[in-house]
């Protein structure tokens, strides 16, 4: 089982999850998030005034999967996040050992 | 087919020779300044050939220009869901009526009169600080038109704040409801903000690309949102673009465009142009005079009404 997790813009989660959804995926945990990275988040809102916002929306993705979902999953969402430009986010893809079901006790990919 | 460069010098010397200007809006004390001789027009075709005019690098304050933009962020970030506390109707009615949220409690009738954009505004708002909700609006507007001195107009914004009585109103009213999530104060902060960006119309029409070829950035190819998205922000552009002005403006244009009090109008001719206009003066519905007017022309002139030649 792998975990995947993804910062992106919060106007594409919309898009994102309908892609997710095309390659077989029905549960994704969506989190509100703040941050930048190398764009720094800086963005100035009136001209010439010392006014910022140095922190930008995100919305952080959380699904877990089965390892022979990982790939389709993970091309799912770069394709359907990209812009193009500085900002559009990151993917990062890690091994889980273990899942519960809460409700039946299921472990496993039975649990996801 | 005519050049299209000699079109847009043709309407824009006509326009700046024409004495019938219209008036400039004068509810926010800040549009009161405006050079009522102003006019600008930029066209940008699906070769990202720049064709403008006239005062077309001068930035304006879009007002509600924007409303197309943080429709396009709200639907992007909740999808579908937003038509749970916003219609897609024209409403027939001035843009900042009252009369007709009350009718149907608190749910406003679409996402381009006053009460709807701040509806949608409370949807991008929720999970974030109003000033990085602001900040996300600005940055997308800058994405959009590849132009990162976009910028909001301190002044204009401040006389919104001040003076946007009617405003504060729809909210507290939609609040009551339970249609806004946030507290009113901090929606309408952001509300007041992003109707006050200055752009100039060669900025918005490049930022209008992605309408006009199927959600695609047409130069990188990228998309910005889906073709469906794209169709249908077009078709409430359409519909609800121009107020009680929307059923004048199909007539006459023939294309998806949203006006601002400022006098701008951003239109789309699907799969060939993105078009913003600029005149302060305004008709009776609240939309530039000239503006509609330049459009009209240039639909004509080009062929490019949607409803044919």
């Amino acid at each position: 089982m792998k975990k995947i997790e993804a910062i992106i813009k919060p106007f594409k989660l919309d898009e994102v999850k309908e892609a997710l959804q095309d390659v077989g995926l029905q549960g994704i945990t969506v989190i509100e998030a703040k941050g930048f990275g190398r764009q720094k988040g800086h963005t100035e809102l009136y001209r010439g005034a010392e006014y910022v916002v140095d922190f930008l929306p995100k919305v952080k993705l959380e699904i877990v999967l089965s390892d022979a979902l990982v790939e389709g999953a993970v091309e799912a969402i770069r394709k359907s996040a990209q812009t193009g430009r500085i900002g559009d986010g990151k993917i990062f893809v890690s091994t889980i050992e273990e899942a519960i079901r809460i409700r039946t006790g299921e472990t496993g990919t039975d649990a996801i | 087919m005519p050049a299209l460069a000699e079109v847009v010098a043709e309407i824009a010397d006509e326009m700046r020779a024409r004495p019938d200007r219209g008036e400039v809006a004068t509810y926010i004390p800040e549009l009161a300044r405006a050079d009522p001789q102003a006019f600008g027009i930029a066209v940008i075709d699906a070769q990202g050939q720049l064709a403008a005019a006239g005062d077309s690098e001068t930035p304006f304050s879009v007002q509600s220009i924007t409303k197309v933009f943080t429709l396009t962020l709200a639907l992007g970030k909740i999808g579908d869901r937003l038509w749970r506390r916003v219609g897609r109707e024209p409403s027939g009615n001035p843009f900042n009526s009252i009369v007709q949220l009350e009718l149907e409690k608190g749910v406003p009738r679409n996402p381009f009169i006053n009460a709807g954009a701040i509806a949608v505004t409370d949807a991008i708002l929720s999970g974030h600080a109003p000033r990085e909700a602001l900040g996300e609006i600005l940055r997308f507007l800058q994405f959009l038109a590849e132009d990162p001195s976009i910028a909001i107009d301190h002044a204009v914004a401040a006389s919104e704040k001040r003076t946007g009585f009617r405003n504060v109103a729809l909210a507290n009213f939609m609040k009551s409801y339970g249609v806004l999530d946030n507290p009113a104060e901090f929606t309408l902060g952001v509300y007041f903000h992003h109707c006050a960006v200055a752009m100039s119309c060669r900025q918005l029409a490049m930022a209008g690309r992605f309408l006009a070829h199927n959600g695609r950035n047409p130069t990188t190819g990228l998309a910005v949102i889906s073709p469906e998205r794209a169709r249908r922000i077009n078709a409430i552009m359409l519909t609800c673009g121009h107020y009680d002005g929307s059923g004048e403006f199909a007539y006459r244009v023939g294309l998806p465009g949203k006006s601002g009090v400022g006098g701008g109008i951003l239109a789309i001719a699907p799969g060939t142009a993105s078009i913003a206009v600029w005149s302060p003066g305004l008709d009776t519905a609240g939309n530039s005079h000239l503006g509609r007017l330049a459009l009209e022309r240039l639909t004509k002139r080009m062929g490019w009404s949607i409803f044919g030649e």
